[in-house]
């Protein structure tokens, strides 16, 4: 192994590499930034710049593009609430109050901190348990994964407030509903589709997440004057003071164990790693703590972003040493390391050592080139929310709005966004938690798929839920997580009575 | 006992109308004819996410809650308040948008959407915004075609071209 690692140095200490690794930055964080575009087109329109450079220095510039576009897209997060992946959703909920309270400095700060130590932690477990990781993620079943999901929505309860956990499971069903229409790929049949053409591939995710964080937003900022982001505000203040390092820094190191784990399994990726991390964060910090997330917590923040980044580095696991991609971005890279006439898999490290080594250093040195490149940049960044409103706004929309066109290149699709945000509006003027309906949609095929493939191998038996120790383990987690609230609320009213009586008692 | 209809009510009863129709059409799904003697089917997950979806509806609306005699009318006069009018034209203008992206093309379209949009919104340096507006979509045009993305030019445009 150490021979391995002194061979990937060797590949990406060189001038060439080094450059290539800043560019790949640099591109990726600016292409993120966009709405519409993420690392999947990032990468795929850097792959023919790369068949001029030899396979390891075209993977190192891939790289690269891949961890940029994930900085990016937290960018446009905090910044303006969009999303333009699914992995930066959970970086939106605490990130984007922060920038309406004139944090966006300390956020974007904090984000790229963030992304560096998630990315850094996750590089070093890559070359310490690549090989070992890779035969437990193949352990995973399709149940396993089907309980993990069903974990992963069990987890609405860290986006309501106290009280409000049924609003949260009613829009995490709105979610499962949306992730329904289209054409079920498995029967190849249509599904609420009501006869439109336009509907047969199904809701995008963008689409979705544009129209109910974005537009929505916008609408909202329109609404109510007074509340839009509160642009007077200076964003100098950037750094972060000890006891804000000491609070973020075992949320980074957890999250980015748990964000690295869920990478490794193929198809789960940062989007749930980030989820999960935000709600393991909101569970287990104090009631003070507890009441911050959604308002601006930096633990909040914290959490996603190190734990969608450690989970691209995690995705790297089997794509490297089995061959199998985990994700629609790495299954690009498959793509491109096969066109180099590469073919990942157990041989890897063993045939191209140079390639396997190079790419899991050069993440090192990506992410260390990620955060020179971004904190200088961070205040000219924050400077884009001191656009006055009436200018800023139609930019939001307009950034949404093309951002879904760029993808689908369907005018329905604008349409269709329009009134998803109507809706989440009018859900939002009412109290209605929005991120569950996301989180609903993002699990929602996945879920099924693993139901479907689950149950059809117990002939339709539910022993499938506790045969094995992994999905039992997961099983028991999901009962704690939805019952929690339930517990509390009778805890509470048990310690209520308990006081009255001794009140009662005294008199 | 006096049922108030808060917002969470009132969401509760159109979502519990929204499971209903969705069982329903879930219903409706077709089938091939060996899908149907099937452990899980296209149905299968449908019918799952509508019950669950009635159950929690139904739990909604008959939760108690804390608003008392004053606090559901007070929800809905806090409705009233918001700045409705300028909201309904952003949307207005987001709708005709979509409608005229591809007669009137890319840079025409997004250039008068943000001259409209911020007119709405109050401004009135007219330079200013036209400069902003032209100078933003042609800036965005720029790039995406150097990143290889093609952009009809238009409907009218093209029309015009042909003659």
């Amino acid at each position: 192994m150490f021979e391995g690692i002194l061979v990937g140095l060797a590949t990406v200490l060189t001038i060439q590499n080094l450059l290539l690794v800043f560019a790949g930055c640099l591109a990726g964080t600016l292409i993120g930034m966009l709405p519409g575009l993420g690392p999947i087109s990032a990468i795929a329109l850097m792959i023919p710049i790369t068949y001029a450079l030899d396979p390891a220095s075209g993977m190192i510039l891939l790289a690269g593009v891949y961890y940029g576009a994930i900085f990016g897209g937290s960018t446009s997060s905090i910044l303006i609430n969009a999303p333009g992946v699914a992995g930066t959703v959970a970086t939106a909920f605490d990130g984007y109050p922060m920038a309406r309270q004139g944090k966006a400095g300390k956020a974007l700060t904090i984000a790229a901190y963030a992304s560096f130590a998630g990315g850094t932690l996750a590089a070093i477990f890559l070359v310490l348990l690549a090989p070992y990781l890779a035969e437990l993620s193949l352990g995973f079943r399709s149940a396993d994964y089907f309980m993990l999901m069903v974990l992963g929505l069990s987890l609405v309860s860290a986006f309501a407030a106290e009280g409000e956990h049924l609003k949260a499971l009613l829009m995490t069903i709105l979610g499962l509903m949306l992730a329904t229409v289209g054409t079920d790929l498995t029967a190849g049949v249509q599904r609420f589709t009501f006869g439109r053409m336009d509907l047969i591939d199904g809701i995008s995710f963008l689409l979705l997440a544009m129209g109910t964080f974005a537009l929505a937003e916008a609408f909202m900022m329109v609404l109510k004057p007074s509340q839009s982001a509160n642009n007077s505000l200076p964003t100098t203040d950037l750094g972060l003071d000890r006891q804000e390092i000491r609070e973020i820094a075992p949320v980074v190191g957890r999250s980015s164990v748990l964000g690295f784990l869920v990478g490794v399994l193929p198809g789960a990726g940062a989007t749930i790693a980030s989820f999960l991390a935000y709600g393991m964060e909101r569970g287990i910090a104090s009631t003070a703590d507890k009441a911050q997330f959604g308002k601006g917590s930096l633990k909040g923040l914290a959490a996603p972003e190190s734990a969608n980044n450690a989970a691209c580095t995690g995705s790297f696991v089997p794509l490297l040493t089995l061959g199998i991609p985990g994700s629609g971005t790495t299954a690009i890279l498959l793509g491109a390391l096969i066109a180099y006439g590469i073919q990942p898999g157990p041989r890897l490290y063993i045939d191209q050592p140079e390639i396997f080594w190079s790419v899991i250093v050069s993440m090192y040195f990506g992410n260390m080139i990620l955060l020179f490149l971004n904190l200088p940049l961070i205040p000219y960044i924050a400077k884009l929310l001191t656009i006055p409103r009436t200018f800023l706004i139609p930019l939001i929309g307009f950034f949404s709005l093309t951002g879904v066109y760029l993808v689908s290149f369907n005018p329905f699709d604008l349409q269709l966004m329009l009134y998803i945000a109507v809706c989440a509006v009018i859900l939002r003027l009412m109290t209605f938690p929005m991120a569950p309906v996301l989180l609903g949609f993002i699990l929602g095929g996945m879920l099924e798929d693993n139901l479907r493939r689950a149950i059809t191998l117990s002939d339709g038996n539910a022993s499938f839920l506790w045969e094995r120790p992994t999905t039992l383990c997961l099983l028991v987690l999901t009962v704690i997580a939805l019952m929690s609230p339930l517990l509390r609320m009778l805890m509470k009213s048990a310690l209520k009575g308990f006081k009255d009586k001794q009140n009662a008692s005294r008199l | 006992m006096t049922v108030y209809i808060t917002y969470s009510r009132a969401i509760g009863v159109l979502f519990l109308c929204i499971s209903c129709f969705y069982l329903y059409f879930g219903h409706q799904i077709q089938l091939d004819f060996w899908s149907e003697g099937e452990v899980f089917n296209a149905r299968s997950m449908p019918y799952l996410i509508g019950v669950s979806g009635i159950l929690v509806a139904i739990g909604l609306i008959f939760t108690p809650t804390k608003a008392s005699a004053t606090d559901a009318p007070h929800e809905w006069q806090e409705l009233k308040q918001l700045n409705w009018i300028p909201t309904i034209a952003f949307a207005l203008i987001i709708g005709l948008y979509g409608l005229s992206l591809e007669y009137l093309g890319f840079i025409v379209c997004s250039s008068l959407f943000l001259f409209c949009s911020s007119a709405i919104l109050g401004e009135r340096r007219w330079l200013i915004m036209a400069v902003l507006s032209i100078g933003v979509v042609c800036a965005f045009a720029l790039l995406i075609n150097w990143l290889g993305i093609y952009l009809a030019p238009g409907d009218l445009w093209m029309g015009w071209l042909d003659v």
